[in-house]
């Protein structure tokens, strides 16, 4: 009984999982494409791009959920993404919001005699960010990121409300049948997940020591 | 570098412009139903949906020849579900209510049910009428349910004592933690979930509230499907389909 509702819990993490590495796939260079958006110096895009961060960082995670599974059928009837895509799709706008902007501060703390130095030097534009700047944002940026990546995490069972069989969802259906225990027990999952990213992160940031500045 | 993010741009639009999946409505009838035991809900060896609510949807639409998809869906979204074409049929114990009536179209009833208390079994002398409710510290029910008709128009409960919650199944954890004392559900789910797991020492009460009506849920041009199923439902009253299949299920028609 444990082990049999152990592994149809593992199942549901299956899918929490892959939900968390889609959207990060996708969001971590949708969120640089954002945040070169936000920062143009072409006015219309910057304040477009703006707009856009602000829609999406103002409204709930569960409301764009089922905007982007509901939406289409309802005022255009197209017919339904699957449910798992709707999701994904949904995650992966609203977590490249949140990165551009710390992408946005990142970028931004990056001292402005570097860039004179690389023009100095005769490098081009593109040249100075990707040979110069890239990296220490990256480190910089490691901190902030490492929170957000962890949010996601738990966010995933947010998918419960279009019928997604998350762990969360998985173990709220054991409840109808008079289990209480699985719900609590999710816990360790998520837990045993996000122990293993803090480790990660812990190893990344120590990896990138030597950019000290 | 700058081929390299216009390659990058352009991937993820080709990613943004995903194919919309045709939802075809030809043989298939999709039926919207929740985890509702003894309703609907899945069979542990086979893997399939079945219930009093599941079979009975089956047998008509089967008839009329549809080849019936069960499609889990939120309750709280039931509505959206039926009007965006997620699902052309709900027919998972749904109460009849005049709020239900003005946004879809509602079959005949095919049976009928009430709403009864689920206290702690040891609670079982404190609570034996309709007037007990107000000794209550907290009164689960599910938000927009029957019960929630029947508890606002009481007298004699006060807004703090009334807990409205998602679901029905939530308000039995509810009442086993002590977190509120009595939860008003339906007489169909009382029974079957007080006598397994966990909620075994809980107890349902029938303290006489207004019986009220079962119905199948469509979209409001389906005007036709409608008809055909009312006229099956009415058979199925007359040969004791729905009797026997009440008696599968522990379900009082």
């Amino acid at each position: 009984m444990f082990w049999q509702i152990s592994l149809e819990l593992l199942q549901g993490f299956g899918v929490t999982c892959l939900i968390f590495a889609a959207t990060l796939l996708f969001a971590l260079p949708l969120g640089l494409v954002l945040s070169f958006g936000s920062m143009s110096r072409f006015k219309p895009l910057k304040y477009v791009v703006k707009v856009f961060v602000w829609i999406i960082r103002g409204t709930p995670l569960m409301l764009q959920i089922l905007v982007v599974y509901y939406g289409p059928a309802l005022i255009f009837h197209w017919g339904f993404l699957d449910r798992i895509v709707a999701v994904v799709v949904a995650f992966v706008i609203n977590y490249a919001c949140y990165f551009s902007e710390i992408y946005r501060g990142g970028i931004e703390s990056i001292s402005k005699g570097q860039y004179e130095a690389g023009q100095v030097l005769g490098m081009t534009r593109s040249q100075i960010f990707f040979r110069v700047v890239l990296l220490q944002v990256v480190k910089r940026i490691v901190p902030p990121m490492s929170n957000e990546v962890i949010t996601l995490v738990k966010d995933t069972s947010l998918a419960r409300i279009i019928v997604v069989e998350e762990i969360l969802k998985v173990a709220y259906d054991f409840t109808v049948t008079g289990l209480i225990w699985p719900l609590f027990y999710t816990a360790v999952y998520y837990l045993v997940f996000v122990g293993l990213l803090t480790l990660l992160f812990g190893w990344l940031e120590k990896k990138l020591q030597y950019f000290k500045v | 570098m700058k081929k390299f993010l216009a390659l990058l741009c352009t991937a993820l639009l080709a990613l943004g412009a995903v194919t919309f999946a045709a939802c075809g409505r030809d043989d298939t009838l999709k039926v919207g139903v929740t985890k509702y035991p003894p309703m609907d809900y899945i069979d542990e060896t086979t893997g399939e949906w079945t219930g009093f609510d599941a079979e009975l949807a089956r047998k008509a639409f089967g008839e009329l020849g549809y080849d019936v998809e069960f499609v889990e869906i939120v309750w709280e979204t039931k509505i959206v579900s039926l009007q965006s074409g997620e699902i052309d049929a709900i027919w998972n114990g749904m109460t009849v209510t005049d709020e239900l009536r003005q946004n879809i179209l509602l079959s005949d009833p095919y049976m009928t049910n009430q709403q009864v208390l689920v206290i702690r079994a040891a609670d079982a002398e404190k609570y034996k009428t309709q007037a007990d409710l107000s000794k209550a510290s907290k009164i689960a029910f599910e938000g927009g349910s029957a019960a929630d008709t029947i508890l606002s128009e009481m007298e004699g409960l006060n807004e703090g004592q009334l807990l409205s919650m998602e679901k029905q199944a939530d308000t039995f954890l509810e009442v086993k933690t002590g977190s509120s004392d009595v939860a008003v559900v339906d007489l169909a789910l009382a029974k079957e979930t007080v006598a397994q797991g966990d909620y075994t020492d809980l107890a349902y009460v029938n303290v006489g509230f207004a019986t009220e009506e079962f119905a199948v849920g469509f979209r409001k041009e389906d005007t036709e499907l409608c008809q055909k199923i009312n006229e099956l439902l009415a058979k199925y009253k007359e040969d004791n389909t729905i009797g026997q299949l009440g008696e599968k299920y522990g379900v009082t028609v």
